[in-house]
């Protein structure tokens, strides 16, 4: 069983990744924190009492599953509001928000920066760009298997399906983010620049 | 043959350029705004405050809620189930009411409508009679 000590050192841990996966996922920041809040509430109430090592698939669980009844909710808010929104003139503020002017506005504020931060900020907006159109479950596996570096055992157990689909997923993640990069050239400026810190994936596919 | 090779070469060439996505989107994660930090971390002290909440079923929560038995109460979905059940339990029961009130009805007004007395048909000389009768 996990301390509270413990428990505590895990969250600290994970909160900040696993608030800007939900915000790729969602695109909402607040959304985003709403959902990183429950699943960390989901963990502590049902599932202290498991072992430590057992946390991080546990907890990409509760989120994904949080993610999910998120959509679920939204699909059906959304259905009432085009029934809703049919008897409504139709006017500017009812267009859907895109991705990219959320993403554009929350990332690319790079007033006063020096020009290597900028070129770096732009790539990470791009790369972010790159993730949020990812389909749902792509993301999932890719975020899971390099960003959370979970084997495909506990990846597949998180997303609730087969090792193989797994592994499919991730590689489809893998191919579209790249052919982004390399459709704007970032590609091989990327795998030259030097890494801070690795936190790879086990060579076991 | 060739194909294999260039096949397994895009794909380390892949599995890289996705570390060094990770990479970067590691030291991104560390930059996140100090309102979305300390949002973050009130989260966490909420998250470690419910852990440690005690095993009597009357609580109270945050907004100052009284939280009768654990938080059972905001399970609306087990909730809703109960009530949808209570409420067919309770149309089940109407209906045969109502069926068995409609049946004594009839009895009384075929009994009230016959010829014979009502007594008679609770004599059980006039069963055994009837029925010999109705051979004949």
């Amino acid at each position: 069983m996990a301390t509270r000590h413990e428990l505590s050192d895990f969250l600290v841990n994970i909160e900040r990744r696993a608030f800007k996966q939900t915000a790729y996922a969602v695109r909402d920041e607040h959304v985003a924190l709403d959902i990183v809040q429950d699943a960390m509430m989901k963990l502590a109430e049902k599932y202290a009492d498991r072992p430590v090592n057992e946390f991080p698939m546990l907890f990409q669980r509760i989120l994904q599953n949080t993610m999910r009844d998120f959509w679920r909710r939204q699909k059906i808010r959304n259905i009432w509001t085009s029934l809703l929104s049919s008897f409504a003139v139709k006017g500017d503020d009812g267009e859907e928000s895109d991705p990219l002017e959320f993403l554009s506005a929350t990332t690319l504020d790079v007033r006063d920066e020096p020009e290597a931060q900028l070129e770096q900020r732009q790539t990470m907006a791009l790369i972010e760009i790159a993730l949020t159109k990812l389909p749902n479950r792509q993301r999932e596996a890719f975020v899971m298997r390099y960003w959370e570096d979970m084997d495909v055992a506990e990846t597949a157990i998180a997303m609730g399906c087969s090792q193989g689909s797994v592994k499919t997923h991730c590689s489809r993640a893998v191919r579209a983010l790249a052919a982004s990069l390399e459709k704007h050239g970032l590609a091989e400026q990327l795998l030259a620049r030097p890494l801070s810190f690795e936190k790879g994936v086990d060579d076991e596919d | 043959m060739k194909i294999n090779t260039e096949n397994q070469q895009t794909e380390l060439r892949d599995q890289a350029l996705a570390k060094c996505v990770v990479t970067l989107l590691n030291e991104q994660a560390m930059t996140v705004d100090s309102r979305i930090a300390s949002q973050l971390s009130y989260s966490r002290q909420q998250a470690l405050a419910n852990m440690a909440m005690p095993s009597s079923g009357i609580t109270i929560s945050q907004n100052g809620v009284l939280r009768l038995f654990r938080s059972y109460w905001h399970q609306y979905r087990l909730l809703l189930t109960l009530l949808m059940c209570g409420l067919g339990l309770l149309a089940l029961l109407a209906m045969q009411n109502m069926a068995n009130q409609e049946e004594a009805e009839q009895g009384d007004a075929y009994l009230l409508a016959s010829d014979l007395p009502p007594e008679i048909y609770s004599n059980e000389g006039f069963g055994t009679w009837l029925s010999e009768n109705t051979q004949q």
